[in-house]
């Protein structure tokens, strides 16, 4: 390395000693605006866990690495359990060890990078737990509509257990509520939920048992990705809802959970009436049993004035009276019918009497004519039949008389 | 409430006698008042879940308001 102050032939004059050399370097490196605060991507190799409570690590990509150092107050403020493989977002500042000559990332804060291999290790969880059924619509028992023991898994502190019991003291005060204290982030909270969920378990006496957690960053719900603490909460005989984390955070526990609410306050929400609800209903109740007993007792009185005014009860005479109109009618009918039909009779009568005497042929005889009869009192009504005959009888009105042809 | 709805459902039926259902309009006034009664009274009770040294779960009452003020 030559700089102006160096001289063009390397001399002995000039030469630095080991410790002054790592001294400018690290003073270089300190000096420098973006190695002092810096974020750096790749994944964890060689991750070591000292005695002493530090962690040392490489973090490498595909063609470099760098020594890591997490000191171990970082160490305790982690939220999840680094390992080899995982890729995460690294934070801190780097440093020169000149005891060493080692340059070291000295991290601050370690972050998931959500689209890591742990990302990828969380997908095929989740496709092993959908091809086993848990995630199944039928394995998913319905919320009670009134519970009166409620559950809750969460931490004793923090937002949502606050949270949870403002709205459930607003909506349904009615509820008995049994905080059971879990750990809900951090390595120890998966095992720790199965814990609770055990516990919730032996006690049998629960309509519905809550999950609860506030919201927080990918690493933060890292817990409830679990595989085995989502397997024992897709056994879990009473209903759970998991209520963890925001809208847009989803994890495993929520899939295989019976209900999945948003957030702690949603899932107050989703498992309770609404007091003021009830209350409004209680009295719309009142009103329709009023309504009811009045509409029924109007109607059957109603019923009870119709009979009461009915002719039958009250002018029970008119009844007789009209079936006697009614017979006098018939009588008037009979007779009026029975009285022309007689008139009639005797008319057909007169004028067949009529007909009978104009064709009476005595009653022509009267008139001066006679009727011609043969010897066997046959009529004989032409020149023609008479010829052949005789002798005749002619019949006058008063008698006959036997005549003969004198001259046939 | 469960018999309280119960009742209305055989109330909206049509087919009970005036004198049965003025029995079910009493008995489901004096259900309206009692339910009304536990709802305006209830007040929110929080125990909290821990295990003794022997393993046994106990409940604890706990100060819900305190527990939600923290």
């Amino acid at each position: 390395m030559r700089t102006l102050f160096t001289a063009h032939e390397p001399s002995a004059a000039f030469a630095i000693s080991v410790a002054e050399l790592n001294r400018h370097i690290a003073q270089v490196l300190a000096s420098d605006p973006v190695l002092e605060d810096v974020s750096v991507r790749g994944e964890i190799s060689n991750f070591k866990l000292h005695g002493s409570g530090h962690a040392y690590f490489s973090l490498k990509d595909e063609h470099a690495q760098i020594r890591c150092c997490l000191w171990r107050g970082n160490v305790s403020g982690l939220k999840f359990k680094p390992g080899d493989g995982n890729r995460v977002i690294a934070s801190g500042k780097i440093e020169h060890y000149a005891a060493r000559g080692e340059t070291s990332f000295i991290v601050e804060s370690l972050h998931f990078d959500g689209q890591g291999a742990q990302y990828e290790a969380f997908e095929r969880l989740k496709a092993a737990l959908a091809a086993d059924g848990l995630f199944e619509q039928s394995r998913k028992k319905p919320l009670p509509v009134r519970p009166r023991r409620i559950g809750l898994i969460s931490s004793e502190t923090g937002a949502a257990l606050h949270d949870f019991l403002s709205v459930l003291n607003r909506r349904w005060p009615l509820g008995e509520i049994v905080l059971v204290p879990a750990l809900v982030q951090g390595v120890n909270a998966p095992s720790d939920l199965i814990r609770a969920l055990t516990w919730a378990e032996a006690l049998e006496e629960f309509d519905v048992v809550v999950v609860a957690r506030g919201g927080g960053s990918a690493e933060d719900l890292w817990c409830f990705n679990d595989e085995a603490l989502c397997r024992h909460a897709a056994d879990f005989p009473v209903p759970l809802v998991s209520a963890v984390g925001h809208e847009t955070d989803f994890t495993l526990f929520d899939f295989v959970a019976d209900t999945r609410a948003a957030t702690p306050t949603a899932a107050a929400e989703i498992i309770t009436p609404d007091l003021r609800e009830l209350l409004e209903e209680l009295a719309d109740i009142r009103e329709y049993l009023r309504s009811s007993v009045a509409g029924t007792v109007q109607k059957a009185r109603e019923k009870l004035d119709m009979l009461r005014s009915h002719r039958a009860l009250t002018q029970p005479q008119s009844r007789i009276q009209e079936e006697r109109e009614r017979l006098k009618e018939l009588e008037k009918r009979l007779y009026s019918h029975t009285k022309n039909d007689l008139e009639r009779k005797q008319q057909a009568l007169k004028s067949f009497q009529k007909q009978l005497r104009a064709l009476d042929p005595e009653r022509v005889l009267e008139r001066g004519y006679a009727i011609l009869l043969d010897p066997q009192s046959k009529v004989l009504s032409s020149a023609s039949a008479a010829a052949s005959h005789s002798e005749f009888t002619v019949k006058m009105h008063d008698g006959t008389l036997e005549v003969r042809v004198k001259n046939p | 409430m469960s018999e309280l709805e119960e009742l209305i459902a055989q109330l909206e039926d049509g087919q009970t006698p005036l004198e049965k259902s003025l029995q079910l309009v009493q008995r489901g006034r004096e259900l309206c008042e009692q339910c009304e009664e536990i709802l305006k009274t209830a007040e929110l009770t929080l125990t909290q879940l821990t295990a003794s040294a022997e393993g046994e779960l106990i409940e604890e009452p706990l100060d819900w308001q305190q527990a939600a003020d923290e």
